[in-house]
């Protein structure tokens, strides 16, 4: 991503420093350039990690010199050719940077992944930097007080968020300080935000999940309401299997008769069906499942053998309660007193709950 | 579905999943269910034939970007195709499944749900649960649309 011929190649944390810089010089005219300017203006803040923040303040020290980055072959970051070109330029690698890890703000992040080839940089344009390092030796300090500023989000707030609005999608990565910084850790950080992410988005999903603490719980409800889901499936189809042929209802006329005055597509028999029926109440309660098949009166000891042999991860997942699920639904007379004992359908507390069906 | 409700997005969105085409799947495929059944079957063969219109219904609807939704369909073909060769020849076919490099700080429970989701054998774990999730909205509009076929049966 950096090749060494390109002695522009940014990282989050120069590009951080270069929209600064830009919007600095932007705000203030040439003449406040001065070094007493800047050590009034960023006066109280403190040095990070001097090493990476040398190399940083030599790439941006680079750029804000015209005659240097005339010399370096770098008319695109000249000052005084034009501003614009600089923001296509900063977007355009920022755009190129946040393919890998991204780092948020990166004025407090140092990025391990960067700071590699943050060395290769330095080292394939070991002459630039000199020359930039005796021109620009006295911005060192102004730009390493850069690093943990709160100010300098003010002056980039306009600027991230021009980047932010043209690459929603990557992953913000933050390192605090104390925390590693090289590429792994980096991206194992990463993954574990993902996987925050996920289960906050199955938390929601899953009814009951949100009272449970830990990651543990939640895996485990997950895993209850999946099974259950399933053993519902098992119960449903058994129910339209046997349903169908002693109503023998004529589906295809079922179908026209419910598809069609909807041109939109939308089954208007799901749709007041999910009026009525909440699926935080089609989850089978495990508390409940014992009072329905007692409620039944049916053999519990009644394994179904029909389903090991056709699906068996599912019946591999069941355990003795899921037997006894399925043993009340072996008989199919008593399917409406059972419905009624499990489904629980009550819209209004359906609606407390808040589920997004 | 009103997605709008949610405080945290899905992170990764389904855009092919919808419910009527759902709907239309899995009544489709009953309707063939029923037109083929003009000899008289056992019900435990209409139900096992009922669940397979479901899942794959499913599956269809979820379009084939998901792994679960394609490791569920593979598995419905490879079964059909196993019961329908059984009486030829008895040969067990080698599973060759890579198992997801299990990371420290994964929970032991993942292992179950790896089970439970289709195709989550040879998953990461984040990957896990972002199919994870999108199996359970559509197991859930599944059981919603067999629930209301039920129901208008029934009534």
């Amino acid at each position: 991503m950096a090749p060494c011929t390109d002695p522009s190649s940014p990282t989050p944390s120069d590009l951080s420093i270069l929209e600064k810089q830009k919007i600095y010089l932007n705000q203030h005219q040439k003449q406040y350039l001065n070094q007493s300017a800047y050590n009034s203006n960023f006066s109280p803040f403190l040095a990070f990690k001097p090493i990476v923040d040398e190399k940083s303040s030599i790439a941006s020290g680079q750029v804000y010199d015209p005659i240097n980055s005339l010399i370096n072959g770098w008319p695109d970051f000249s000052m005084v050719s034009s501003t614009s070109l600089i923001t296509e330029n900063i977007k355009k690698r920022k755009g190129e940077s946040n393919a890998s890890l991204k780092a948020e703000n990166s004025s407090i992040i140092e990025e391990g992944g960067d700071s590699n080839k943050k060395m290769k940089h330095v080292t394939c344009n070991d002459s630039h930097e000199r020359n930039a390092n005796t021109k620009e030796g006295n911005r060192k300090g102004k730009n390493k007080k850069e690093i943990t500023t709160e100010d300098s989000k003010d002056n980039t707030k306009d600027s991230e968020t021009s980047t932010d609005t043209a690459k929603p999608d990557y992953i913000h990565v933050r390192a605090r300080r104390g925390q590693a910084t090289d590429s792994h850790s980096l991206a194992e950080r990463v993954r574990r935000e993902r996987i925050s992410e996920r289960m906050r988005y199955l938390q929601e999903l899953v009814p009951g999940c949100d009272k449970v603490t830990g990651k543990a719980g939640m895996l485990d409800e997950i895993i209850n309401y999946v099974q259950s889901l399933q053993r519902q499936v098992e119960f449903l189809s058994m129910k339209l299997a046997a349903v169908n042929p002693t109503v023998d209802f004529d589906i295809d006329d079922f179908i026209n008769r419910q598809m069609i005055p909807t041109n939109a597509g939308c089954l208007p028999l799901s749709n007041v069906l999910n009026n009525q029926l909440d699926p935080s109440f089609l989850q089978f309660n495990p508390l409940q499942r014992p009072a329905a098949c007692y409620g039944l009166e049916m053999p519990i000891e009644n394994p179904n053998p029909a389903f090991n042999g056709s699906m068996p991860e599912q019946v591999s997942a069941s355990d003795t309660l899921g037997d006894q699920y399925l043993s009340v639904n072996y008989s199919s007379s008593n399917w409406d007193i059972g419905q009624q004992n499990l489904y629980c359908i009550d819209p209004q507390q359906a609606r407390t709950l808040g589920f997004p069906f | 579905m009103n997605r709008k409700n949610y405080t945290h997005p899905n992170p990764n969105p389904n855009y092919t999943s919808n419910n009527s085409m759902q709907s239309l799947h899995f009544i489709q495929a009953l309707a063939r269910i029923n037109r083929a059944a003009s000899k008289p079957t056992t019900p435990s063969c209409r139900t096992k034939q009922i669940r397979h219109a479901a899942y794959s219904s499913m599956a269809y609807t979820s379009g084939s970007r998901r792994k679960w939704s394609r490791a569920l369909l593979i598995r419905l073909r490879q079964r059909q195709r196993l019961r329908a060769r059984r009486l030829l020849t008895v040969r067990r076919r080698v599973r060759i499944v890579t198992p997801a490099m299990s990371l420290p700080e994964e929970p032991a429970r993942a292992e179950t749900l790896r089970r439970l989701v289709p195709g989550g054998r040879s998953m990461e774990y984040c990957n896990l649960l972002e199919e994870a999730a999108d199996y359970v909205q559509c197991l859930r509009t599944q059981v919603q649309l067999m629930q209301s076929l039920v129901d208008a049966f029934s009534s």
